[in-house]
């Protein structure tokens, strides 16, 4: 069963009371909440999302519960897990950016199972790119400039990269579109259902791109890395794509994980066996269809080189 | 560390709690230092003096011939001129440290 297969009063009375477990990637969320606006919001996002079996054992209890604020105009809410509160309460109305952002957190601080860079993943022919760099240097919409190419969306925050297998395990959460991306996400997808836009955030007006069905039928099916992309994002920006040499790209890549200093000498060998198997770039962009049409090219060209050897 | 005296007579290595893990990719090095936690971008004559230290301690004199030799360069080149100074630099890292064997 889905999300989507569940009724307006189904949901609210599921996650109302025991709550929901959700596959999400390789994780079970399991999710409770009395909150209608956010349970409305979280469901159109998730709605291909399989809703899984109380058997099943969570990775991570999360509740977003209304909240006793100083503002008594405007209902507060609070983000939980596991007992701990990670934010301040805010509006009901933002539960669902905050609760994106928890559920980050969630997964940041506890999944070291992978180790962990802040990326956007896309696959297309069994083969992934990576696009690593910080909130603003276009990650998210160069991922939904290639879905609209045909590539499959694996993540729009995390590579979740498999240390022993090197292979990228999908987690195609909802894309979260901020400010004028919106409006282009809209254009180059306009068979994707964008959910209601949410402002004033901390990161500007901000909207989540329901992934694409297929992305999240085929949740299970990892691929291998292909290209990892440093790109930045600039108005005046020549787009090209610039090779880099091995070393500054694990330094680079490094400082991209969140998880790195955890896993000691293990971060260090996924780390390099993952930058000798990829080809490394930088990519200055001006405007994300270009781009885009650069990162289909190398798929189309470039051989496949190097592939883990337990990863086939 | 910054307290030792670097002068030619100190037998340098690598601890063998650093357990080095190394890569090299062209005229570049990656190597993380178990003991810190700590990886470090080294150009190739940081790498190539580590690498000889890690093989077996040695006094900045044996160092410079030790590489000479490798390099089939004199000992009194430019690059090797700055092995003194990289000593200092691979010691505050962590990376080596005087030898007790």
């Amino acid at each position: 069963m889905k999300i989507r297969d569940l009724t307006p009063d189904q949901l609210y009375q599921r996650f109302g009371s025991d709550g929901l477990r959700i596959g999400i990637g390789p994780f079970v969320i399991h999710l409770r909440s009395p909150i209608r606006g956010f349970i409305a919001d979280f469901s159109f996002a998730y709605a291909d999302f399989p809703v899984c079996d109380k058997s099943e054992i969570s990775n991570f209890r999360v509740c977003v519960a209304p909240a006793a604020g100083w503002r008594p105009w405007e209902a507060q809410a609070e983000f939980w897990s596991d007992g701990v509160s990670p934010f301040k309460t805010f509006p009901q109305g933002l539960a669902m950016p905050l609760t994106e952002w928890g559920l980050n957190g969630c997964i940041c601080n506890h999944a070291h199972q992978f180790l962990m860079f802040h990326s956007a993943v896309v696959e297309k022919n069994g083969r992934a790119a990576i696009f690593a760099g910080p909130p603003g240097s276009g990650k998210s919409t160069l991922c939904a400039a290639l879905m609209a190419r045909g590539w499959r969306l694996l993540s729009d925050e995390f590579a979740l990269l498999d240390p022993s297998r090197g292979w990228l395990t999908p987690i195609p959460r909802p894309v979260a579109l901020k400010n004028a991306s919106i409006g282009l996400v809209e254009k180059l997808l306009p068979h994707l259902r964008i959910g209601r836009t949410f402002a004033p955030t901390r990161k500007g007006t901000l909207a989540h791109l329901r992934p694409p069905t297929e992305a999240v039928e085929r949740q299970a099916q990892p691929a291998l890395p292909g290209w990892i992309v440093f790109p930045t994002h600039a108005e005046n920006a020549d787009t090209k794509l610039i090779p880099l040499g091995k070393s500054g790209s694990f330094v680079r890549l490094q400082e991209n994980c969140f998880n790195y200093s955890a896993l000691g000498r293990c971060a260090f060998d996924a780390l390099a066996e993952l930058i000798e198997t990829a080809a490394c770039y930088e990519l200055p962009f001006a405007h994300a269809v270009a781009a885009a049409e650069l990162i289909d090219n190398l798929a189309k060209v470039e051989p496949v080189v190097g592939l883990p050897l337990h990863a086939a | 560390m910054g307290l030792v005296d670097r002068t030619q007579t100190v037998q340098w290595g690598v601890p063998d709690a650093n357990a080095l893990a190394w890569r090299n990719w062209g005229d570049e090095f990656l190597v993380y230092n178990a003991a810190s936690g700590q990886t470090h971008h080294l150009n190739f004559l940081a790498g190539e003096a580590l690498r000889c230290l890690e093989a077996e301690a040695a006094d900045v004199g044996e160092l410079v011939r030790r590489l000479a030799n490798q390099f089939e360069i004199a000992e009194g080149s430019p690059p090797l001129q700055m092995i003194d100074g990289l000593i200092g630099e691979l010691d505050e890292l962590g990376l080596i440290a005087p030898s007790t064997s």
